[in-house]
């Protein structure tokens, strides 16, 4: 059910609610690009906070998020070692901890430390925009952003669709089970086999529904291509443009910090952040108690 | 013809202080107490929403109670698995296009009984007989979905049949047909009952009620409001305002005339020509 | 004046083994209410297609004949055009409602047209409130029950600001009340405002109520076209399409079939409304006329 509750519009008062769909889609997209230029934890880690600091300033609770960082940890970890185990011939391999066969290297380490950053990153900025922004307007944000006006309405008509062939593949299921198809216990293999005879009808509904569909748009006069207007639509705000520019200017400035000079790698970790850490670290010691 | 048993037996589905909420929070059966015994034909109707289906889904197991508890021949509901109660009753979706999953009827009404289990030569004597019953036996090698809508029914119905339960449920039998599928779709059920079935079906039509069903059960807000027969269902102004149904159009008219001496209860064209010839005699002094 | 015509249409469609439409002949003239009646597979669906373009535009085959809609034959015309003159609503009330709100579905018509966007208000408004759901603009599909969809359906035809309006048996999937109310709404369309209805229906109780005239169609072909007391006077055909009469209308024919009262009928109208035989008999029974009913 959390799952559920991930995917759907919580409607609040918040001022990242009451952005337009443009602006928060071009905010989802720079900041994920962003996430692919970056291989260590430090900036991964500011990216994640930030990205967590405007999921908060729309009113989203933090259990949800929390949650899900949880259930991949372990999974990560396991990467973790796995990646280490695999490298440990290499020349490359400084370990950091070690137990036997098993252990962890600094590249293992830091490069999955980084990617753990970059999914939970990449995370709270999907769950942030499907939270505030509703279905409709999540298309129409992308259609103004170029998407053609029947892709919309193609992915609209899906999501509506969807709902429909739930309750089908509802009712369709209760009446096979009504014919003794056994779908409450047994192992999940078997299901799978079984799941033929729930889907075959439900395909058949779908080719039913599908003519009702096209002749009920078509007598409302849908034709492809041709000019039309907009009843609800959003409209951007003054400051809401230097946002999206400035989104821009930071992914070119990123993308071409990292190609050109290396930036936020394993190398630049130690040369930039390492340091960095050591006169920190120093500066509290020297700090009365 | 129905041979009265003079001893009491017990019922073949019962419901006892039925409750059921839906997992989302909605009380949609708020204590039913219901019995059906054999031999019995019963219309369950009320408004979209009373509880109509969700209290027949109790029968065969696809919902179990959240209080109180339904048994079927004996078996509490709870305790067993929905395939093991389609033996004993029946339930035919309304839409028969919602089941159809193989290439040829023969197959299709075989669906049922082949996952319960059976050994091959019984299935193929369950089907043919279930075949028989429903009047399709002439088209067991053809495509299902490509028969017409009152074939596709019948092949929904043998295919429950072949599970030879004791109890049919029927979920809409006639709705989104014309009237001659309905007609033929209810004859057919009223035959099925003549050979020994005990039937239950879910229906809007007023008119179908008042021809073919002996019991009516009311049920209103997920109450039972009245058990009894059709011709007291439909002269009950108090059931009849409650429940927001609507009469057959005959019934609204002898009530119409009651002043006259109709009597409140009729349910089709004879018996109401036959009341006017008496009403009318009387007023000439014949 | 005519607005649709029929001349000898027949049809097929590419994938149908024979004719579906036989030397239709049909005239429909403004502010008429015609019911169309018959057993499964008559044809009516197709019928209704070949109103709005869906016939042969979108779902090919092969035509003799024409049908001519507003003057124009519909070869002529693409769909999109069609959609302003005459309005459609199908069947099932689920697959018919594509948008997520009711604001989405009824706006999406005009939106097509390109209209200005004030005007799309105002017209989703008024269409809304004829059919009585005035305020269900945010209102989600899921939230409505199969009667209110139907109406949103006819909305959503209505805000197109067609003079034809198609309804395909409208009300086969809804229970009784959600009859009612697309009747109580059809019949006011009727009343209220010009508008030229074609009403395909199995529950001749609804159309004797209202309709100027009913079509028997039975394997392609009309078999009767003619006045509600007409029509249900043609006792075997009826029988033979498995078109049932109103029940008052059978009692009604009962009576008339009596000896006794022969005589006395033979000068009256078949009743075919719950209104008309309690009036004709009361007037058998003697009663004072205590109420015009």
């Amino acid at each position: 059910m959390s799952r559920a509750i991930l995917l759907q519009y919580v409607s609040k008062e918040s001022p990242i609610h009451r952005l337009d769909p443009v602006t928060k889609i071009v905010y989802v997209f720079s900041l994920s690009l962003i996430t692919l230029f970056i291989f260590e934890p430090v900036t991964g880690l500011l990216v994640l906070i930030f990205s967590v600091l405007v999921y908060r300033a729309a009113k989203l609770e933090i259990k949800v998020l929390r949650n899900l960082f949880i259930s991949f940890i372990p999974a990560m970890l396991m990467i973790m070692f796995v990646w280490s185990y695999t490298t440990a011939k290499t020349a490359d391999a400084t370990f950091v901890w070690r137990y036997g066969w098993i252990g962890l290297t600094d590249t293992a380490l830091i490069a999955g430390s980084a990617v753990i950053t970059r999914i939970l990153s990449v995370i709270s900025i999907t769950t942030m925009l499907l939270a505030t922004t509703t279905q409709r307007d999540i298309i129409e944000g992308f259609r103004k952003l170029g998407l053609p006006y029947i892709m919309c309405f193609i992915i609209a008509l899906a999501l509506r669709t969807i709902m429909v062939f739930l309750e089908d593949y509802s009712r369709i299921k209760e009446a096979q089970m009504a014919r003794a198809l056994e779908y409450e216990r047994g192992p999940v293999w078997e299901k799978l086999v079984k799941v033929r005879f729930i889907v075959i009808p439900l395909l058949a509904s779908a080719l039913n529904r599908a003519i009702t569909i096209t002749s009920a748009v078509e007598s409302r006069g849908l034709t492809v291509g041709g000019k039309r207007t907009f009843y609800h639509t959003t409209k951007m705000r003054r400051f809401e443009y230097p946002i999206v520019l400035g989104l821009i200017g930071l992914v070119i400035f990123v993308a071409l910090t990292s190609m050109l000079f290396g930036y936020y790698t394993k190398d630049w970790f130690y040369d930039t952040w390492v340091p960095l850490g050591r006169v920190v670290v120093g500066f509290l010691a020297q700090m009365p108690r | 013809m129905r041979s009265e048993n003079h001893a009491p037996i017990a019922p073949l589905v019962q419901a006892r202080g039925l409750h059921y909420t839906y997992p989302d929070g909605t009380s949609a059966l708020r204590g039913i107490d219901l019995e059906i015994h054999r031999g019995d034909y019963v219309a369950i109707i009320g408004e979209n929403g009373s509880g109509k289906t969700t209290l027949v889904k109790h029968f065969n197991g696809l919902l179990k109670s959240t209080e109180g508890n339904v048994s079927v021949m004996g078996i509490d509901t709870r305790n067993a698995t929905i395939a093991e109660l389609s033996t004993r009753v029946g339930y035919v979706f309304q839409n028969p296009d919602d089941q159809i999953c193989t290439s040829r009827v023969e197959e299709e009404v075989a669906f049922g009984a082949k996952n319960l289990g059976l050994p091959r030569d019984e299935i193929v004597r369950r089907s043919e007989k279930a075949m028989k019953e429903t009047g399709i036996y002439h088209l067991k090698d053809q495509h299902p979905l490509y028969l017409g809508k009152g074939e596709r029914q019948r092949v929904a119905v043998a295919s429950i049949l072949a599970m030879q339960p004791e109890v049919l449920i029927v979920d809409e039998p006639t709705t989104g047909q014309d009237r001659r599928q309905s007609r033929q779709m209810m004859d057919m059920i009223g035959q099925l009952y003549s050979q020994g079935y005990t039937v239950i079906i879910i229906t809007h039509d007023m008119r179908l009620v008042a021809d073919y069903a002996k019991r009516v059960v009311v049920l209103c807000n997920g109450k039972v409001l009245f058990d009894g027969s059709p011709a007291d269902a439909f002269s009950r102004p108090e059931t009849i305002k409650e429940s927001a149904l609507q009469p057959p159009q005959i019934t609204q008219l002898a009530q119409m005339l009651r002043d006259f001496g109709f009597p409140p209860d009729i349910l089709n064209a004879e018996q109401m020509y036959v009341a006017f010839k008496g009403i009318y005699a009387r007023s000439r002094g014949i | 004046m005519t607005l649709i015509e029929l001349n000898d249409f027949w049809w097929k469609y590419t994938s149908s083994e024979d004719w579906v439409l036989r030397g239709i002949d049909l005239k429909v003239n403004r502010g008429e209410l015609v019911a169309i009646t018959g057993p499964s597979g008559a044809g009516k669906t197709s019928l209704c297609m070949c109103l709005n373009g869906l016939v042969p535009h979108t779902f090919r085959g092969a035509m003799k004949g024409s049908v001519v809609v507003e003057g124009v034959d519909t070869r002529q015309q693409s769909v999109s055009a069609l959609s302003r003159k005459v309005g459609m609503v199908f069947q099932d009330p689920e697959s018919q409602f594509i948008g997520m709100s009711v604001e989405e579905e009824v706006t999406f018509g005009p939106e097509n047209l390109a209209l200005p966007v004030d005007e799309i208000e105002r017209r989703m408004n008024w269409a809304l409130k004829t059919v009585g759901m005035a305020g269900a603009k945010s209102k989600a599909p899921h939230e409505l029950s199969g009667g209110q969809k139907q109406r949103i359906a006819i909305a959503s035809a209505l805000v197109m600001l067609p003079k034809i309006l198609v309804l395909d048996e409208p009300t086969s999937e809804l229970d009784p009340i959600g009859k009612a109310s697309v009747f109580s709404v059809v019949s006011s369309l009727r009343r209220e405002h010009d508008l030229t209805t074609i009403l395909v229906e199995h529950n001749t109780e609804e159309i004797a109520r209202f309709a100027d005239r009913v079509i028997l169609i039975d394997r392609g072909r009309v078999e009767i076209d003619a006045p509600p007391r007409e029509f249900f006077s043609n006792v075997g055909p009826l029988e033979k399409s498995g078109v049932e009469i109103p029940q008052v209308a059978i009692f009604g024919n009962m009576l008339r079939a009596d000896p006794l009262l022969k005589e006395e009928l033979s000068k009256e109208a078949l009743p075919i409304t719950l209104e008309e035989a309690y009036k004709s008999v009361f007037r058998l029974l003697g009663g004072r006329r205590m109420h015009e009913k």
